[in-house]
């Protein structure tokens, strides 16, 4: 492609003056045009991130991994096709590294470049996640960011792997089971699993495994 | 290249904005119908995951910087679709200016089959497959990153470079992504490195912290080859 062939068209400075909204708009309503995209497809598209994939798959993952060992030992050796014997995801979906935190060690994850995310398990990535102030101090000052963005203050000898997603191998973290959750079966454990324990920025759990 | 999306390091962004820990969802349609744009545009086929990544890249970097995320991938979106000739830009700009005026509706079009066929173009777009190359570095090795800047896309964080670490997995061997951002083959050996902090970040660098990336082959020399004759 040259300049000339697109007419000198800059889709950089175009987007400068004009509404993201109208913008894509015009993309949908051509694609449509041409029977690249469908009106369905667009709304099971929206319907398929804002109700079906999110963190309770995910949470439903952990809880079985703190409630039966042979699992959880499936899960860390192969992520995706462990989860799907859970949830109804497509083992195929996305390769999946669970990493499981312990009492002196704590998982992170990031993606410095963009935003790279265990979608199929945890849905869209939060907003917070995809900000410069996230990406660019995970990696460098990941138990400042902890303590003083989270509110999740690690003692000095639990060390921090911080996972930074460059390839298209997606992380998600395995937090300890809580204290004092003896007595609770897997569903009573789903609700104590947070997206943002699975992300890391959170800690469960303090002694045990 | 070394654009502003490679961020791992850098100050002076501030707080982040944490929500408390709500399930994220689209703020707004337009967010949805971008995330439907962007599975039409790989699900045809007119750019891989890679390519759009690097479409994001290529914006002027005070432009990314003031962009929300889907505006970013509004912009990505429309750069790779008139570079594929999938949309005409002339039709595409006046028809944005009708939506901000008000004069234009999103044409309704069904067809059921669509989502399914787009899905498998969407899969093999983000590919990872390839032929098993043999591995160069074991688990264990001593590496060091090469210490390259490449003009076009990569997966190697600038603040990685040059920096000395350990093979803590091999990852099989997966598409290089500097090879299809640009539409050309390539595949190599992909492998878990991890970096102690003070490799990174220097002598007061946070204490106990590690940093693991996945990098290809190419990224990587052995650790005793030294920097001289870096290319």
């Amino acid at each position: 492609m040259t300049d000339a062939d697109e007419d000198e068209f800059d889709p950089d400075e175009h987007a400068r003056e004009h509404d993201p909204e109208a913008r894509v708009r015009a993309l949908q309503s051509l694609l449509i045009e041409k029977e690249l995209l469908s009106s369905d497809a667009v709304d099971d598209v929206i319907a398929t991130y804002e109700d079906e994939i999110g963190p309770l798959n995910g949470a439903r993952v952990v809880a079985r991994a703190w409630t039966d060992d042979a699992y959880r030992e499936r899960l860390l050796e192969d992520g995706m096709a462990a989860a799907s014997e859970v949830v109804d995801v497509d083992g195929d979906a996305i390769d999946l590294e669970v990493v499981a935190n312990a009492p002196d060690e704590h998982h992170l994850v990031v993606c410095t470049l963009c935003s790279c995310y265990p979608w199929a398990l945890l849905g869209l990535p939060p907003t917070w996640y995809k900000t410069p102030a996230y990406r660019s101090r995970a990696v460098k000052e990941p138990r400042t960011l902890l303590a003083e963005e989270f509110d999740t203050d690690l003692p000095s000898d639990v060390e921090i792997h911080v996972h930074d997603s460059t390839s298209e191998l997606r992380y998600m973290v395995l937090p300890q089971r809580p204290p004092g959750t003896a007595g609770m079966d897997e569903d009573e454990l789903v609700d104590l699993v947070s997206r943002d324990a699975m992300i890391g920025v959170e800690r469960l759990g303090g002694g045990e495994r | 290249m070394n654009g502003i999306h490679d961020l791992g390091g850098m100050d002076g962004f501030g707080p982040v904005p944490y929500d408390g820990g709500e399930s994220e969802t689209f703020h707004e349609r337009w967010e949805g119908e971008t995330y439907a744009t962007f599975v039409a545009t790989l699900g045809n086929r007119f750019a891989s995951i890679d390519e759009f990544r690097h479409s994001i890249e290529r914006m002027p970097p005070d432009f990314y910087l003031e962009s929300s995320y889907y505006d970013r991938w509004v912009t990505a979106l429309t750069r790779l679709l008139v570079e594929n000739d999938a949309i005409d830009p002339e039709a595409f700009a006046a028809r944005a200016e009708a939506f901000e005026a008000g004069n234009a509706i999103v044409p309704e079009y069904e067809e059921p089959d669509m989502l399914g066929r787009l899905a498998a173009g969407v899969a093999d777009s983000y590919a990872t497959d390839a032929d098993e190359e043999s591995p160069s570095f074991s688990v264990g090795d001593a590496v060091a990153v090469r210490n390259a800047h490449p003009d076009g896309h990569t997966r190697c964080p600038r603040y990685a470079r040059r920096a000395r670490g350990e093979v803590v997995a091999h990852r099989g061997t997966h598409v290089l992504p500097d090879a299809r951002a640009h539409g050309r083959d390539g595949a190599e050996p992909l492998y878990q490195v991890a970096f102690d902090g003070a490799e990174l970040w220097g002598e007061d660098a946070e204490p106990g912290v590690s940093v693991t990336l996945d990098l290809w082959e190419s990224y990587l020399k052995p650790a005793d080859a030294g920097t001289e004759g870096e290319r």
